[in-house]
């Protein structure tokens, strides 16, 4: 299920620009959104960068997982946050 | 003798109106019945029938208001954005995800996921669209559908 455990450097290509989306007939619960699991070095003004491309796209992040961040600036590696889309 | 008849008569009559103002009374209630709540059953292919995918398909198009695809392909252009549109039945909350990877040889990257997450009341078309600005590296991709986290299916797609 997690893409990335068979994954290997090497010469795969980069996806890192990758962008996606999705929407549908039925009433959407939740926005969509892609889970991320976070690095040593992380912050969320730095997630936000690389998704958004805007570091004061931040408080998107907070917001969409404020039932496991209580303080935007205590993230930890390995927590697995949503990433609204 | 002759003076009790009158009154004799006056009091039948009395009693007799009382008696049939009293079956009227009844014949009234009787024939007000409660009212009956209307049935509230719901149609049979939204009742607790959970979601699950009918089908899957690819595109490079497809319609925003109906999330259909224009035409299912499994071939795509390096700057195509490509499109997965799961048909689902069933009803209730689920989270649909997509899990798109590419492949050379033994060895997998990831591309990118999304979770959806829908209010289902009978069938539906959610899509899933992934793209890259600087283009498709050519070779093989798929991307696998999951219901609530179970696997559902698995669609294999190639880029020239």
């Amino acid at each position: 299920m997690n893409a990335s455990s068979n994954s290997s450097g090497g010469d795969m290509p980069d996806f890192s620009d990758v962008e996606s989306g999705a929407s549908s007939t039925a009433k959407e619960a939740a926005p969509a959104y892609k889970m991320y699991t976070i690095k040593s070095g992380d912050s969320l003004s730095r997630i936000a960068k690389h998704e958004y491309g805007k570091a004061n796209d931040w408080h998107r992040i907070f917001e969409a997982n404020r039932d496991i961040i209580k303080d935007p600036d205590k993230i930890f590696p390995g927590q697995e946050i949503k990433i609204p889309l | 003798m002759k003076t009790s008849t009158p009154i004799s008569l006056a009091v039948i009559m009395t009693a007799l109106a009382f008696s049939m103002t009293a079956c009227k009374k009844k014949e009234e209630t009787t024939a007000l019945p409660e009212p009956v709540p209307a049935p509230t059953v719901a149609p049979a292919d939204v009742i607790n029938v959970p979601v699950s995918v009918k089908q899957v398909t690819l595109s490079n198009k497809i319609d925003e208001t109906t999330k259909q695809a224009a035409m299912a392909m499994n071939t795509f252009a390096a700057n195509d954005t490509i499109y997965a549109v799961v048909d689902t039945i069933g009803s209730g909350k689920t989270a649909i995800k997509t899990v798109w990877t590419y492949h050379k040889g033994d060895q997998t990257a990831p591309v990118s996921e999304a979770v959806q997450e829908i209010d289902a009341t009978g069938p539906a078309s959610t899509e899933f669209h992934i793209s890259k600005p600087s283009g498709w590296p050519v070779g093989d991709y798929q991307v696998e559908v999951f219901v609530n986290d179970a696997p559902a299916t698995t669609q294999k797609f190639t880029v020239k």
